[in-house]
């Protein structure tokens, strides 16, 4: 069994490594910075398009984590 | 007004007769304080959304969204982190609760540091920061009668009739209970997000087709956010991200949200069916108030977007259909905190000091939301200039209690002496940094007091834990509290509670 295989409380740690991800692209610093100025990205500006994409991804990983519960067995009795 | 009045109206009873139809008696206090532990993820998903996305956000960040821009972007991306936050936390909370019968945050605080005392400290920390926003969600409904009068209220009368209706709903929320908020959660959660999120795509897609604004139409202002070099500081926006991802599970009335669920599955189910409907809702309401900043009359009155747009493009059906949006987001709201301080004033501070049963229990919660209904919507009929800053400021307090609150989850050290002096220390800091430096610190790159003052309260948690030596019984006490969380079973963890939970109750 790999590292990320295992799970703590039920979840797996490869749940618990991409909120840290989450936690670490909504937190930083320079990312807000790089984002500053009226830029845009597919015609939406830079700083919608990071904090809508970074929300997506965040959105993500608690689905994720839900569904590998559920297919860990973690609920089960 | 027959049409914006009336609809308004017809939403009104509907929930009046869903409460009516779905009305149980509660055996005991645990039954009307969380709703006997008793719904599924569907219900705490809705309930979830529709306390934390009041009427008032959606003029607030509308607006914001309207004048300032970009920038109020960051509500959506924190608004997912928090949900992260309710995710770890679901297990420990839930079983502890079960197995100890919490009813309310400071109930948790009060198990996990073995002190009595950290109970009132921490609700009147809760009470007392959450009461500006209660005014300011009734607040909030001046906006929404005024316009749905047509601009026939003043917005004077327009507040008054707006807290005289949202008083009488709560007639239902102190007969009911959690009970009740629950289950019209689900009903104006699903009016105010579902519906709402397809007004303003719509609304949103007018714009655009019709009136041809996009992101390109807009000020350039409004596509930037605060960075470095900017007078707001560099550190302002990493501020504002953090301060709202811990600070959504510091109000008593969201944090309860974690008991009124029938196991831990359904809190973690909730919240993958809640993030994607929030992502939704949120982001559409922020686009569509930049886009929104471009129609006549906005830029002068932004907090009032969402009824400026709805009345120039759809006439007086979408107002009302707008209207009731704002009307459901508020009620989820308002009831949902009204019955949590209810359940605060007699389980944390008269509970606390004197011996009530359940029945008792459940007066005193009634009597005390009677109380606070009537105080808040006198103080929000008051000329108060300075709420929208004490709103600010208590959002600032109340993150105080994230550090026992998290720390006291994840962390077997730590004690009732490093929980209230931090929690006591970081509240007078904000106090003092916010007289002294009323809304930002020029000197903290902007940082914000409330995170400051956070510093301080985790330095003193982590000292006291540290130089205050554990007794082998209390470290026993922990160790027992934290094996329940490692230890138990998926199904006991699921299983319902207890008939008469007072027996399992936690020590005073």
């Amino acid at each position: 069994m790999t590292t990320l295989r295992r799970s703590f409380h039920g979840t797996p740690l490869w749940i618990y490594a991409w909120f840290v991800l989450d936690a670490l692209l909504v937190l930083t610093p320079p990312l807000h910075w790089a984002v500053t100025g009226d830029t845009t990205v597919l015609g939406i500006p830079a700083a919608v398009f990071y904090f809508v994409a970074v929300a997506l991804v965040v959105c993500a990983s608690l689905v994720a984590a839900y569904l590998a519960e559920v297919s860990a067995g973690s609920f089960e009795p | 007004m027959i049409i914006t009045f009336g609809a308004l109206a017809v939403f009104f009873l509907s929930i009046v007769v869903i409460l009516m139809l779905s009305w149980i008696r509660d055996r005991t206090f645990s039954d009307y304080a969380v709703g006997g532990r008793s719904f599924d993820a569907r219900f705490q998903a809705m309930s979830f959304l529709n306390t934390y996305f009041p009427g008032a956000v959606i003029t607030a960040f509308g607006g914001m969204a309207a004048s300032v821009g970009a920038l109020s972007f960051y509500f959506v991306t924190y608004t997912m982190l928090t949900v992260v936050l309710m995710y770890l936390m679901a297990k420990p909370v839930w079983v502890w609760g079960k197995a100890f019968d919490l009813r309310t945050q400071s109930d948790l605080l009060a198990l996990r540091f073995g002190s009595r005392h950290i109970r009132p400290i921490s609700a009147v920390l809760g009470i007392v920061t959450g009461l500006p926003w209660l005014i300011m969600g009734m607040l909030s409904l001046g906006f929404l009668f005024q316009h749905l009068s047509l601009q026939s209220l003043s917005f004077e009368n327009a507040v008054i009739v707006g807290v005289v209706v949202i008083a009488f709903r709560q007639i239902w929320t102190v007969w009911m209970g959690m009970r009740g908020v629950v289950i019209s959660d689900m009903a104006q959660g699903l009016v105010a997000y579902v519906g709402g999120s397809a007004i303003l795509v719509g609304m949103i897609a007018w714009m655009v087709t019709a009136k041809g604004i996009t992101f390109a139409s807009l000020d350039p202002k409004m596509l930037s956010i605060p960075g470095l070099g900017s007078a707001e500081g560099p550190l302002f926006v990493f501020s504002l991200l953090l301060t709202g991802t811990i600070g959504g599970w510091c109000w008593p009335a969201i944090f309860v949200r974690l008991y009124t669920a029938d196991g831990v599955r359904s809190l973690k189910k909730s919240a993958a069916l809640a993030v994607p409907l929030a992502l939704v809702f949120a982001t559409a309401l922020l686009v569509f108030g930049m886009l929104g900043s471009q129609i006549l009359g906005v830029a002068e009155k932004p907090d009032e977007v969402i009824f400026i747009v709805s009345l120039e493009a759809g006439g007086l059906w979408l107002l009302a259909l707008a209207g009731v949006v704002v009307m459901a987001a508020s009620m989820g709201n308002i009831d949902g905190h009204i019955q949590a301080t209810g359940a605060q004033l007699a389980n944390d501070l008269v509970g606390t000091y004197w011996t009530l049963d359940h029945r008792q229990l459940i007066v005193v919660a009634k009597g005390g939301m009677v109380v606070l209904t009537l105080f808040s919507a006198w103080l929000a009929t008051l000329d108060l200039p300075a709420l929208f800053a004490i709103a600010i400021l208590a959002y600032q307090g109340v993150i105080q209690l994230a550090v026992p609150q998290f720390l006291g989850l994840f962390w077997k050290r730590g004690n009732a002496v490093g929980a209230i002096a931090g929690m006591s220390v970081g509240f007078a800091l904000v106090i003092v940094l916010e007289y002294f430096y009323p809304m930002s610190l020029p000197w903290a790159y902007g940082l914000t007091s409330g995170l400051i003052a956070l510093a301080a309260n985790l330095a003193i948690y982590v000292a006291a834990a540290y130089l205050i030596p554990q007794t082998d019984e209390e470290r026993q006490r922990v160790d027992g509290l934290f094996a329940r969380i490692e230890d138990v079973s998926p199904a006991a963890a699921e299983a319902p509670p207890p008939p008469d939970a007072a027996a399992t109750r936690l020590p005073a």
